[in-house]
């Protein structure tokens, strides 16, 4: 990992800002603190691992906005909503877009800082997913498209055989190819190779 | 003809005589009996056969009918008979005296057997104008010179006279009678005080709403009945009567029969010559629907109210709420921290420790009380209703039309039908509504000179939206009220609590739309929108 997670705290009020930040140290997770939404834009940026800590009301732009403008980047950080009211449309909205949790103003220190390295927790398997993602689509595209053939009969379950006579060459090619596949694609085992082709299938995790 | 008779007749010519001995024996008599005193005493006086006297029936004249009838020495049945053809048309037409001294018979025929002589005079009225006649027949001639004409038209005078005496009363009669129907069927109460206060007559209306024998209402004093509540008020307009314009109204509560019920009195006092009020004449009506309507407007009113103060309250415990949970936050979250760093340090000393402790359960036990107080006033859940903006706006200014009225404001309409119907909590947006017009209300009474309009439009505004405005002709907002006006606890009013708007504001938001201050060249206008449902509702969210 790159970077080290850090835990962006966006309020304006000074004094709750320096409260949650000396409250997330404590548990040895670097914080910054920004007075508004916008602040937080001007300084943000995607790689940056971590989770947002925002409250709902704000002069200017609300959380809600800023939740909203952040769905548009392609890694959005794990958004943990803080409000001072607590109304439960608000908190459905947040939470329908995507918020992890929604604090209603004061919390205790135990459920901000689970959430907290819950939310961290998730941000880092997300990255993880993704860099994986990357690495295996990197590592695909260096297959040929005949060995792209031979690894689609045999994600399929079929033996050399029968991917042989279906593309008309012989056996023993199949098993060449095959070979290369393996060493390309780094897998270990067929069964390693069938994980590494479910994940490379599945949509990636924004 | 004998001696004897010509002496009685030259004795009877004497008009002197005539006019007192006629005098004499009628002067008493009036009405009907006068009219047979008088023709039978002219008939005997003259010396003829039969004498009459009749009233015209119609105008002008064509039909009369006999009020008296001499012949042959007796009273005879009355008759009715139409001029035309008679020596009577003459009479009556021409408005003067009329003899026909003989030979009657061969110029008219009469109905009650053949006459030799006719002698006929008119009698007139106050102006002049005829309104019957006395007629002589005889068998005999009868010479001009046997009539006193000056005598007869004395007693055509005094005939006259007593002939419109009768059709007055008559007439009084009638008139009489229409009251007394008037007064005992109407279903007013009709009563009659004397300056005493005591009921001295009650028309049935009152009687039976007060339970008295049908024709004998016990004397009672009209206060009697009255709510003690009440009498202060009713015996305050019983003195006003004392004085010009010498009436007065008053409502009252009264036990009847039927119970309690809301008597509205309208009072005369029927003043004597001295100027002295003498007796009071009231005419009541129950009202009591009118005022259970009233107080149904009122309760109403009152209920509106307590929706918008708990409304209020449920708003500034929202604000207070969010105010007090940012400090609540940094109290807790501060020592909360404080409490997790010196966990790990040994030397803090365990008073320390404790006060931290003690400090993060205070915040929290601060915040779990704005928590109750904003469950407790937010108590009633959001509700939301299909509705229709002008049936809203219509329910309250039913609401507030008395007070408009008694106020002297217009309230003018320009209402869009009809509108797609809005998703709204409808007593919120009824509040908002009578909010804006209240408003307006005030700012009319504050400026006396303008003309007291207040304008509500409703239409459609931007794409799926309505819109209702509220202008007024009162004095405005200037630039700087209109930019504070919603800030919560601003007011141009002296005890204006300046959360009027604010909450409006909030009510309106919460509902997806929008109020706004629009500026005007004169008065003010305040709008809102609404969205439009959409197609198949929307989920609330």
């Amino acid at each position: 990992m790159k970077h080290k997670s850090t835990v962006f705290v966006v309020d304006d009020e000074p004094d709750v800002r320096a409260a949650l930040a000396m409250l997330i140290k404590s548990i040895g997770l670097d914080v910054e603190c920004y007075a508004s939404p916008q602040d937080f834009l001007d300084n943000y940026r995607a790689e940056r691992p971590g989770c947002l800590v925002l409250d709902v009301r704000m002069p200017g732009m609300s959380g809600l906005e800023l939740q909203e403008r952040l769905g548009a980047f392609e890694d959005t950080p794990p958004i943990i909503m803080i409000s001072g009211h607590g109304e439960i449309p608000t908190a459905v909205r947040a939470i329908q877009n995507g918020a992890i949790d929604f604090l209603q103003k004061p919390f205790s220190d135990q459920a901000l800082l689970d959430r907290v390295q819950q939310a961290i927790m998730l941000d880092a398997a997300r990255r993880r997913d993704q860099q994986e993602y990357r690495e295996l689509r990197r590592r695909y595209t260096r297959l040929t498209p005949r060995e792209r053939e031979v690894l689609q009969g045999v994600v399929e379950g079929k033996i050399n055989k029968v991917i042989a006579a279906q593309l008309k060459v012989s056996t023993r090619t199949v098993e060449i190819h095959r070979a290369r596949v393996m060493e390309k694609m780094q897998a270990a085992s067929l069964s390693n190779l069938m994980r590494l082709i479910s994940v490379l299938n599945t949509p990636s995790p924004h | 003809m004998n001696t004897e008779t010509a002496s009685d007749e030259s004795a009877r010519l004497n008009p002197e005589r005539l006019l007192y001995h006629i005098a004499a024996t009628t002067s008493l008599e009036t009405g009907g009996e006068f009219f047979r005193a008088l023709i039978r005493q002219l008939a005997l006086a003259i010396n003829v056969r039969c004498s009459f006297i009749t009233e015209c029936l119609d105008d002008p004249p064509s039909e009369v009918r006999t009020l008296a009838y001499w012949d042959h020495g007796e009273f005879v049945d009355n008759l009715r008979y139409e001029l035309a053809g008679t020596p009577c048309e003459q009479v009556i037409q021409e408005g003067h005296a009329s003899l026909i001294s003989e030979k009657l018979g061969e110029r008219y025929a009469c109905e009650r057997g053949v006459a030799e002589s006719y002698f006929g005079v008119p009698i007139h009225d106050a102006n002049r104008k005829v309104i019957g006649h006395m007629a002589f027949l005889d068998d005999k001639p009868l010479p001009d010179d046997r009539l006193a004409h000056a005598a007869f038209d004395i007693f055509a005078a005094r005939a006259g006279a007593e002939l419109q005496r009768r059709r007055i009363e008559d007439a009084l009669k009638a008139s009489e009678e229409k009251y007394r129907l008037l007064v005992e069927h109407q279903t007013d109460m009709v009563v009659q005080l004397d300056a005493a206060g005591q009921v001295i007559f009650a028309n049935p209306a009152y009687r039976e709403s007060f339970a008295n024998e049908r024709d004998a209402p016990a004397r009672h004093a009209f206060i009697d009945g009255v709510h003690l509540d009440d009498r202060a008020a009713t015996l305050g307009a019983l003195d006003t009567l004392r004085h010009p314009p010498y009436t007065a109204r008053c409502e009252h509560r009264a036990r009847t029969r039927h119970g309690w019920l809301w008597l509205a009195w309208s009072l005369t006092a029927v003043r004597q010559a001295a100027g002295r009020s003498a007796e009071i004449i009231g005419v009541g009506r129950d009202v009591t629907e009118r005022r259970r309507a009233e107080e149904r407007t009122r309760q109403n009113l009152q209920e509106l109210a307590h929706a918008a103060r708990l409304s209020a309250m449920g708003e500034m415990a929202s604000a207070l709420a969010h105010e007090v949970n940012q400090p609540l936050t940094s109290i807790l979250s501060f020592s909360q921290a404080c409490q997790r760093h010196f966990a790990i340090e040994e030397h803090v000393n365990d008073e320390v420790r404790h006060a931290l402790a003690r400090i993060a359960a205070n915040a929290q036990r601060a915040s779990d009380i704005i928590r109750h107080l904003r469950g407790f006033v937010r108590k009633t859940p959001l509700t939301r209703a299909t509705a229709d903006i002008n049936r809203l706006s219509a329910a309250v200014i039913d609401l507030l039309e008395p007070e408009l009225r008694q106020q002297r404001i217009a309230l003018r309409q320009k209402l869009e039908t009809p509108l797609p119907p809005v998703t709204v909590d409808p007593t919120q947006i009824q509040q908002v509504i009578f909010n804006l017009i209240r408003n307006s209300m005030e700012a009319l009474n504050d400026d006396a000179t303008a003309e007291r309009v207040i304008l509500i439009t409703t239409g459609r505004h931007a794409a799926g939206q309505l819109a209702l405005a509220v202008h007024d002709t009162g004095p405005g907002l200037s630039p700087h009220t209109a930019e504070r006006i919603f800030d919560p606890f601003f007011s141009t009013k002296q005890d204006g609590l300046g959360i009027g708007l604010a909450i409006c504001r909030s009510i309106i938001e919460s509902h997806g739309g929008q109020l706004d201050a629009v500026p005007q060249s004169s008065g003010a206008l305040f709008r809102f929108t609404l969205p439009v449902m959409e197609e198949g509702g929307r989920g609330e969210t």
